[in-house]
């Protein structure tokens, strides 16, 4: 089976600071894929490089077989006009397009638009898919009317999959943050997407969220989707995760089934040099 | 229901499982609902408009209410830049500029009917819009402020050394809206009742402000075009992630917003029949922008109160019209402090319909969907049987 | 020639001592402070009142004009430390619209209660500098221009030192560099601001003295286009750094006084705001600004 996602030899840097430093692994279709790491282990960064918010500074992203990271052409560089040409959306691939391939996303800090109500929120992620044409919002034509109560219903759909129980028409401010996280899961999800990339999703959720975000996330696996996610619970990763790929200081040092980075030497050391991290959580 | 699912969403994979159980249909009721009190009080708002030449027809009053009128159609065309995408413009005003002095230009020089005039001056707005929005767009939202308050200064001194723009006298003898031998300076008479030609013009500028201005802008922000900009201005990199094209969705707003001030414009250009850079100084700009932060960003009626306010406070108030620019100042900076989000805010709910605590959906109303589909997440964890592969 | 050079230098070095208010302030809070050109503007009223106040017309003396000045730079920056206590303060945690929309309501204030106070018309500027002057490499100088200047480098050097060289100054770049940093440090936040708003303003205050000595007449919008062409050098430079904003004021003296040679003075600013788009669209970094990597 090929691969879903294809990060090869990744690298990312901050003016002298190396965030990510030729990651590799692939994702295939329908996997959970645990990556995991201390703290500033370039996990997010890497993330934010393949759902292209940030442009790497070498080495590609393939994603369903299209390449999200562009080789931009040598005279570009030369002439340092790199970053205007990228401006310009030129030689990168931007998030929202590669949300259109099928690749959603969550947030480690929780990032709702808290001005709109839970339902639009939702209806909202649905942009990239809805037919909704200028003309026909302004005259509010059948056309418009069937499409909005239809993007209503799958909207309604997604967040009892998640099992979101509250008001739907709240603004997101006014809900617990666990249900929040519930949101967020939904909003991702009704992008219809491919592979759902999980940033923390368990951060700050007590014993039974994490228990039903556990079964939300077989859930969505049984969907069809392959869920990628960065988390520091181990205990949820062990049990979770079909593979793990374990970073640190920006580089892979480990990928391979749970039990297997579980013994792995390498993995061992990068914890228990910074064992307090793992215990923060 | 799945067939307009398939007509409305195109090329998706993955489909939603149909929701636990069919919500009840809201209430539409005046007083049950939001939107049904909304809706009364807008019908409310276009009869008062409708028979305000019946009360007083007289040349100062339907001037006034013309200017007024005029007003909130800009205010709800920045309202869809500030309110809804969250952009500052402080440069609004040029776009105002533009389609008064495109359809000045057209219908004196050229000898264009105003009908004409009034689709070349949406395509320059559109093209205005696009010229100063998609080099500036792409950086943050501050820098946007100043540049558009640049590009409002351009526009102003542009139309005050050129020959073409009249300079600093500007252009004179607008001549009004005509269709084939019959103008509105003809007046008009039905059921015996004699219209001048104010009074028609008024229902004109009435007409197009509350049917494009005000519905057009509200539906606009309903639809998916608008839930996009509010998206971006709740948080732009959601909004990018969740598949919006930021970019499109900002350069849209401005584009929006551009073509209102310019249909405005016009109607100015035809209501005073005469235009001079004067009118178009950083100062409009600045008060239409209170009007939109007075009233409430993002809120329709909260919008229409502020532009009547700005525009009827130096007519209703003649003493303090010395002291109004220093008092709107002030009050701007008192809103921003104690209540940013205006006088009626978009949030506003009717305090009778305010809701407390949201009420769990019971599950004995799920019922056209089989339970086995669909299970709950916080209940036996399922692996398969869902909706899925329905896709 | 070198006339255009010169006269570009001295409208370049008001430009750079506003912009580097703007600068600072943005460096420091990300603000874009609308009200800054008004605080220019303050500073000549300031300036005029005083001397109004003391029955001084027609004045020449260039002692009398360093006191005026001194004294409008400590009232400017005062008012400009109260504007940020009542108007900035209290909204550092909102979204970045509510406090723009605060800074026009903060200018719009300035101006027109400056405009109830002294009337909408142009005033004269009580100390007026002697215009004769004399020949040098094919340009007409006059000595009080060369004081002008001198004062404007002087405050730049100075300011150079501040930020540089003293406790204080460092406490200013680590808070532009990471505020909650800062804090932890035990840099007290709210102080170090206050300071480079009573810093800016009071630079601003200045070049509003030295052109109201300069051009001979004030009026109560003059703080506008000088607050846009000071935020254009700021950008020119690279906002948030200072040498840069030094530099893009210089400059955009220099293309201004250029421009209106070729073009005609009326385009004047139509010149200066088309370099603003310009660059931001070509370089948002400006000449001297590092790029940034906006987190997420």
């Amino acid at each position: 089976m090929s691969a879903l996602l294809e990060v090869r030899d990744l690298r990312l840097q901050f003016g002298g600071v190396t965030a990510v430093d030729g990651l590799s692994f692939e994702v295939r279709a329908g996997e959970i894929l645990a990556v995991i790491g201390p703290n500033g282990a370039g996990k997010t960064s890497a993330f934010n490089c393949i759902s292209g918010f940030y442009l790497p500074t070498a080495g590609s992203v393939v994603f369903d077989g299209k390449a999200i990271v562009r080789t931009v052409p040598r005279i570009w560089r030369r002439l340092g006009l790199v970053n205007l040409l990228q401006s310009f959306g030129l030689y990168r691939v931007i998030p929202s397009r590669v949300t259109k391939w099928g690749m959603a996303r969550t947030f480690q800090n929780l990032r709702l638009f808290r001005e709109l109500s839970v339902l639009e929120n939702v209806t909202t992620a649905m942009h990239a898919n809805l037919r909704e044409g200028f003309w026909a919002t302004l005259l509010h034509t059948p056309g418009y009317r069937r499409a909005e109560a239809a993007c209503v219903r799958e909207a309604r759909g997604w967040l009892d999959f998640v099992g979101f129980e509250d008001d739907e028409q709240l603004y997101v401010t006014q809900l617990p943050y666990g249900e929040q996280r519930r949101v967020e899961i939904a909003r991702a999800l009704a992008t219809s997407p491919k592979l759902l990339l999980l940033d923390e999703p368990a951060a700050g959720l007590n014993f039974n969220e994490k228990q039903a975000l556990m079964r939300l996330i077989r859930k969505i696996r049984g969907l069809g989707v392959a869920v990628v996610l960065i988390e520091h619970d181990m205990g949820l990763v062990m049990e979770l995760a079909e593979r793990i790929v374990v970073l640190n200081y920006g580089k892979e040092i480990a990928d391979g089934a749970p039990e297997d980075v579980k013994r792995d030497p390498a993995v061992i050391e990068a914890y228990l040099g910074v064992d307090e991290s793992e215990d923060a959580r | 229901m799945v067939r307009d699912l398939d007509h409305a969403l195109k090329h998706v994979s993955l489909r939603a499982p149909a929701p636990r159980f069919e919500r009840p249909r809201p209430p539409r009721g005046v007083f049950t609902s939001q939107q049904g009190f909304m809706r009364a009080l807008g019908v409310g708002a276009v009869l008062l408009v409708a028979v305000l030449p019946f009360m007083d027809a007289s040349r100062y009053t339907m001037s006034i209410a013309t200017s007024a009128l005029i007003y909130v159609m800009l205010c709800m065309g920045l309202n869809v830049v500030v309110g809804y995408a969250g952009l500052l413009d402080l440069g609004y005003i040029a776009f105002f500029a533009v389609g008064a002095y495109i359809s000045g230009i057209f219908t004196t020089v050229l000898g264009w009917p105003m009908w004409a005039a009034l689709i070349a001056t949406i395509v320059a707005c559109v093209t205005a819009g696009i010229i100063i929005g998609a080099p500036t767009l792409r950086l943050r939202s501050d820098y946007l402020a100043i540049v558009t308050l640049g590009f409002g200064e351009i526009i102003r001194i542009t139309a005050n050394n050129l020959k073409i723009t009249g300079g600093p006298s500007g252009i004179h003898g607008i001549p009004t809206w005509s269709f084939g031998p019959w103008s509105f300076d003809d007046g008009f008479n039905l059921f015996g009742i004699d219209f001048p030609e104010r009074v028609v013009f008024y229902y004109f500028v009435a007409a197009v402000v509350i049917v494009v201005g005000v519905i057009g802008a509200g539906r606009l922000a309903k639809g998916r075009l608008g839930r996009a900009w509010k998206a971006v201005r709740d948080d732009e990199d959601a909004a990018e992630a969740m598949g919006i094209n930021t970019y499109i969705a900002k350069i849209s707003a401005y584009i929006i917003g551009a073509v209102w001030a310019g249909m405005a414009g016009q109607l100015m250009a035809t209501h005073l029949s005469a235009i001079s850079p004067n009118s178009f100084q950083f100062l409009y700009s600045a008060l239409i922008l209170m009007a939109v932060v007075l009233g409430g960003m993002g809120s329709t009626p909260g919008v229409i109160i502020g532009a009547l306010f700005v525009s009827l406070a130096p007519e209703l108030l003649r003493d303090f019209a010395e002291w109004r620019y220093l008092i709107f100042g002030v009050l701007l900076v008192v809103v921003m402090l104690f209540r940013p989000s205006g006088l009626w805010p978009a949030t506003a709910v009717l305090p009778w319909l305010r809701r407390t605590r949201p009420t769990p959906p019971a599950f004995t109303e799920a019922t056209a969907v089989p339970a086995s589909v669909m299970e709950s997440v916080d209940g036996t964890p399922t692996t398969d049987a869902h909706e899925g592969d329905r896709a | 020639m070198m006339q255009l050079i010169w006269n570009g230098l001295i409208v370049g070095s008001f430009y750079a001592l506003v912009a580097l208010g703007y600068s600072m302030v943005y460096g420091i809070i990300k603000l874009l402070n609308f009200a800054h050109g008004d605080i220019y503007m303050l500073g000549a009223f300031v300036g005029f009142f005083t001397l109004s106040a003391f029955g001084i017309s027609n004045e020449t003396s260039i002692p009398l004009l360093l006191v005026v000045l001194l004294l409008s730079m400590v009232t400017t920056g005062l008012i400009g430390v109260g504007i940020e206590r009542i108007a900035y303060r209290p909204l550092r945690r909102s979204p970045r619209l509510a406090v723009l929309i605060t800074a026009i309501g903060v200018s719009f204030t300035l101006e027109y209660g400056v405009r109830q106070i002294f009337g909408p018309n142009p005033e004269a500027f009580p100390i007026r500098l002697e215009s004769s002057g004399f020949d040098v490499l094919g340009m007409r100088v006059t000595a009080s221009q060369i004081v002008l200047v001198v004062i404007a480098a002087v405050l730049m050097l100075v300011l150079a030192h501040i930020v540089e060289r003293t406790r204080q100054g460092r406490a200013m770049r680590a808070i532009a560099l990471d505020p909650t940093g800062a804090q932890l440090m035990g840099v007290n936040v709210d102080r170090v601001i206050a300071m480079v708003f009573f810093i800016g303003s009071a630079l601003a205050g200045a070049a509003g003295v030295m052109a109201g000595a300069y051009y001979g007449s004030i009026d109560f919008l003059m703080g506008f286009i000088i607050g846009l062409k000071a935020f254009t050098a700021a950008v020119i430079g690279g906002i948030g750094n200072l040498y840069g904003a030094m530099l893009g004021g210089v400059l955009l003296g220099m293309l201004e006084s250029f421009g209106s040679a070729w073009f005609g003075g009326e385009w004047r600013d139509v010149f200066a705001f088309g370099f603003l788009i310009l660059f931001l669209t070509l370089k948002p970094t400006g000449l001297l600004g590092a790029r940034v990597v906006e987190r997420m």
